[in-house]
C-alpha cells in the first residue's frame, strides 16, 4: 500500500484534541528498516521504583534516572506521578508512555473528581489504565505502581503493559526490582509504621540503584496517608554524589572561540496584547 | 546504520542567568557523503524561542513545519506569544500522537519565558520530555556533548561567558563526531537580543 | 407578527430576529436571580437557590478547572451539561499545553459551543445563561465574563442576570467601586441580591462563591450565614 492509500484510510485525528495516535508513517518507517535503517533509541526509565503499605497509609518512591541506551538522558527525572490529591503512581518502562498515560489518569481523575463532587477511588485508577494498556496489546511500554489511599483504605496495586493487575502489600518495579525486592523480603512487617515504612523504602531503593545500572542519581518518596500527602525529595544518597566537589573551573576569556560571522537581532520588549481591558 | 544518523548533526542548548545558548553544527550528509555545509538546524519560534531539530532532516522539516503551524494557530488564538514550555509541552504531544510510526527527529527547545526565565528541554523521537536546568544536546554527537557539556557548564553564566561553553562545547564535539562538522552556529538568546555568531570550526 | 417562526427551528423572522434565542433569554430572565462581581483580588459570584422544603440540597454554582467556575441563571439541566463540556474542554486544554486554561479561552470555547445549538439541526439553544469567573495568572488578575445563548459573550465588572437584572444592573451601577476588597465585594453582591429577593435572605436560600489566587472555592453555609449576619 503506497503512503498515500493509508492516509486514506487511516481516519485522521482532531488536530486540536490531541488524544488519538497517527499511524500515518508506519509504513514508510518499516519500509526504512526493511532498507537497513536502525530504529531509534527511545528513552526508557530503567527504573527501580518501590511501594509499601504501612499502618493507615502507603509510602511509594522511585530513582530519578532515566537512559538512552548506556547514556542517562535525565539525571532528575520526575517518575512519582501525582494523579489525584491522594493517588500516585510510579512508572517504568517507555519514559514518553509513562508520561502520557499518567497525565490522562489524572485527567481522567480529576475531571471525575469534578463531575461526581467526591474523591475518586485507587481502583477506578487502576481499571483505568489497565483498560487503555490492554487496548494496547503490550505496545505502549508503561509499568505502573498505582497507590492511594481513597475512603476504602489504602490500596496498592500493580500494572503491567499488557493490562495483568495484581494487588500487594509491597513491591517492586523496574530494573532494580530484583535488588529491590529482596530487601522488601527480608524486611517488611505487616502494620509496620509510617517511619519504619519510609526507611524501608529509602533502603530498598538504595539497593536497587546500587545494584542496576539503569537506577541511580537521587530519590523520591511520597507518603500517603489519610490526613495528608507528603513529598519528599530529591534525596541524594551518599553513593550517589560526585567524588569530589568540582574545584577545577574552565573558564574561558572572552574571545576565546573564533568569530567568523555576527548579527545581532533586537526585538522591541512588547508586553503581549490584553483584550479584556 | 541508524536512520538516527543517516543525515548527521547535533545540536545543544545550555541555560545561564536569565540568558540561554542554543548551537548546531552546519553539515548534512548523506551517510558519509557530506551534500551540504549550510545546514542549520536551529530555528526561530518567536523572538525569544528557538527549537533545534537533530536527527533525520526530511523528518526534521516535516515536523518544523507541523510546529510552526501549531505555534502560528496558537498565537492566533490566544493574543500572546507562546512560552517555551508550553511550545515543549505542544511539541511533546505533536511527537506522542507518532507513538507507533516515529519522525525520527529529536527536538530541543531553548528559549526565555515570559519573566526571563531561561528554559531548555530536549526530547526522543516519541516525546519524552526531560527539562535539566543545567543543559541538553541532540544527535549523532549527544554521547561528546554530554561529558564534557558536564564540566564546562557553571551556575548563572553571562550571556559572554555562556557563548564561549557553549561554543567550546561544541567544537569539541565537532573534533569526535565524524557525522558533524562543517562549522558551527551559536545563537545567544538574551531578554532584549539574539547575537547569532558562526563559530570557526575545522572543516573536514 | 414573527409567530410563525418561533416554531421548532431557529429561523430568521422577516424582521430578522431569531425568535428561538430571544425565547431563551426569556428562560434566563425568569430564572433565579445570580450576581457577579469583581473585586481587586478575586470574583464573586452570589445566586438564589431556593428549592422546596423537601428537596435536598443541589448546587447552583459549580467549578470547572481549579481557577474558573460558573453559576447560571435559568434552566438547570441545560446548565449542567454546558458545565460538563466546560470541564472537558478546560481538562484538554490543560492536557494540549500543560498550563490552566486562560478564562478568557475558555470562555469564547463555551460561547462557540452555546453558537453552535442556535444553528444545528435538530436541537435548541441552551436556555441558560453563564457567569464565568476566573483568575488568570500572568498577569494575576480576576476576570469575570457572562455567556448568552445566542453565543455572545461579554466582559464585565459587575454584573446580574436572570429575574429583576434591570433593578441590580441599576444598583450595582451605583454601588461598585474598583477599590473594593474581597469581602466588600461579597457584602456588596449580596446587597444586590437582596433587592430581587421576595423572602428573606438566609445560608439555606444563598448560595456564594469567590475566586482568586488560591482557586475557586464555594462559601460554606456557615460563611454565607456570617456574611449574611453584617449586612
Amino acid at each position: 500500500m503506497a503512503t498515500a492509500d493509508v492516509k486514506s484510510t487511516v481516519p485522521h485525528m482532531d488536530m486540536d484534541r490531541g488524544g488519538a495516535f497517527d499511524f500515518s508513517n508506519c509504513i514508510r518507517n518499516q519500509a526504512m528498516c526493511k532498507m537497513g535503517g536502525k530504529a531509534p533509541k527511545l528513552t526508557s526509565t530503567g527504573t527501580t521504583i518501590v511501594a509499601v503499605a504501612f499502618k493507615g497509609g502507603l509510602v511509594m518512591g522511585a530513582d530519578s534516572r532515566a537512559t538512552a541506551g548506556n547514556i542517562i538522558a535525565d539525571k532528575h527525572c520526575e517518575k512519582v506521578h501525582k494523579l489525584t490529591e491522594s493517588i500516585y503512581a510510579c512508572g517504568a518502562g517507555t519514559a514518553a508512555d509513562l508520561d502520557q498515560v499518567t497525565k490522562m489518569l489524572s485527567g481522567n481523575l480529576r475531571l471525575l473528581e469534578l463531575n461526581t463532587g467526591r474523591k475518586a477511588r485507587v481502583i477506578t485508577a487502576l481499571r483505568q489504565a489497565k483498560q487503555h494498556l490492554f487496548n494496547y496489546q503490550g505496545y505502549i511500554g508503561a509499568y505502573l505502581l498505582i497507590g492511594g489511599v481513597d475512603p476504602t483504605g489504602p490500596h496498592l496495586y500493580m500494572c503491567s503493559a499488557n493490562g495483568t493487575t495484581m494487588a500487594f502489600p509491597f513491591t517492586a518495579q523496574g530494573s532494580g526490582s530484583y535488588a529491590a525486592i529482596t530487601i522488601l523480603e527480608r524486611d517488611f512487617k505487616v502494620d509496620m509504621t509510617k517511619d519504619e515504612a519510609e526507611k524501608l523504602v529509602q533502603r530498598a531503593l538504595e539497593a536497587g540503584m546500587h545494584g542496576d545500572n539503569a537506577s541511580g542519581n537521587s530519590l523520591n518518596l511520597v507518603i500517603i496517608e489519610p490526613s495528608e500527602t507528603v513529598f519528599k525529595g530529591p534525596i541524594v544518597p551518599e553513593f550517589c554524589k560526585r567524588p569530589e566537589p568540582n574545584d577545577l573551573v574552565y573558564k574561558f576569556q572572552a574571545g576565546a572561540t573564533k568569530v567568523l560571522k555576527h548579527k545581532t537581532y533586537k526585538y522591541d520588549v512588547v508586553e503581549s496584547m490584553d483584550i479584556t481591558h | 546504520m541508524s536512520i538516527m544518523s543517516y543525515t548527521g548533526g547535533t545540536v545543544v542548548a545550555m541555560a545561564g542567568d536569565e540568558c540561554v545558548c542554543i548551537a548546531s553544527d552546519l553539515r548534512i550528509g548523506e551517510q558519509m557523503t557530506t551534500i551540504a555545509t549550510d545546514q542549520k538546524k536551529v530555528h526561530k519560534v518567536t523572538d525569544k524561542v528557538y527549537v533545534g531539530l537533530a536527527g533525520f532532516q526530511s523528518d526534521a522539516r516535516t515536523v518544523l513545519e507541523k510546529i510552526m503551524f501549531r505555534k502560528n494557530l496558537y498565537e492566533l488564538r490566544e493574543n500572546r506569544n507562546i512560552k517555551p514550555q508550553v511550545l515543549s509541552e505542544m511539541i511533546s504531544n505533536l511527537a506522542y500522537q507518532h507513538r507507533f510510526g516515529s519522525y525520527f527527529t529529536e527536538p530541543l527547545v531553548a528559549g526565555l519565558d515570559d519573566t526571563n526565565k531561561p528554559y531548555i528541554c530536549c526530547m526522543d523521537t516519541i516525546g519524552c520530555v526531560s527539562a535539566p536546568r543545567d543543559f541538553v544536546a541532540v544527535g549523532t554527537g549527544q554521547e561528546y556533548l554530554l561529558g564534557v557539556c558536564e564540566n564546562f557548564w557553571r551556575e548563572n553564566m553571562k550571556p559572554d561567558e555562556l557563548f564561549e561553553a557553549t561554543a567550546q562545547s561544541i567544537l569539541s564535539c565537532l573534533e569526535r563526531d565524524a557525522a558533524s562538522g562543517w562549522g558551527a552556529v551559536v545563537y545567544t538568546i538574551t531578554k532584549d537580543k539574539v547575537n547569532v555568531s558562526t563559530i570557526k570550526a575545522r572543516m573536514d | 407578527m414573527g409567530d410563525h417562526y418561533g416554531f421548532s427551528l431557529t429561523t430568521f423572522s422577516p424582521s430578522g430576529k431569531l425568535m428561538q434565542i430571544e425565547y431563551a433569554l426569556n428562560a434566563v430572565k425568569n430564572g433565579q436571580p445570580s450576581v457577579g462581581l469583581r473585586a481587586k483580588d478575586g470574583v464573586v459570584l452570589a445566586t438564589e437557590n431556593v428549592g422546596s422544603v423537601l428537596t435536598d440540597d443541589q448546587p447552583k454554582v459549580e467549578q470547572i478547572s481549579k481557577h474558573i467556575g460558573c453559576v447560571y441563571s435559568g434552566m438547570g439541566p441545560d446548565f449542567r451539561i454546558l458545565v460538563k463540556k466546560a470541564r472537558k474542554i478546560a481538562m484538554e486544554y490543560e492536557m494540549m499545553y500543560g498550563e490552566e486554561m486562560p478564562t478568557i479561552q475558555l470562555v469564547t470555547d463555551i460561547a462557540a459551543v452555546m453558537q453552535e445549538y442556535t444553528q444545528s439541526g435538530g436541537v435548541r439553544p441552551f436556555g441558560a445563561s453563564l457567569l464565568i469567573a476566573g483568575w488568570d495568572k500572568n498577569p494575576g488578575r480576576p476576570l469575570l465574563f457572562q455567556c448568552d445563548p445566542s453565543g455572545a459573550y461579554f466582559a464585565w465588572k459587575a454584573t446580574a442576570l436572570g429575574k429583576n437584572d434591570v433593578n441590580a444592573k441599576t444598583f450595582l451601577e451605583k454601588r461598585f467601586s474598583e477599590a473594593l476588597e474581597l469581602d466588600d465585594g461579597i457584602h456588596t453582591a449580596l446587597l444586590t441580591l437582596r433587592e430581587s429577593f421576595d423572602v428573606g435572605m438566609n445560608e439555606n436560600n444563598v448560595e456564594v462563591a469567590v475566586c482568586n489566587s488560591t482557586g475557586f472555592h464555594r462559601l460554606t453555609k456557615q460563611q454565607v450565614h456570617d456574611h449574611l449576619g453584617t449586612l
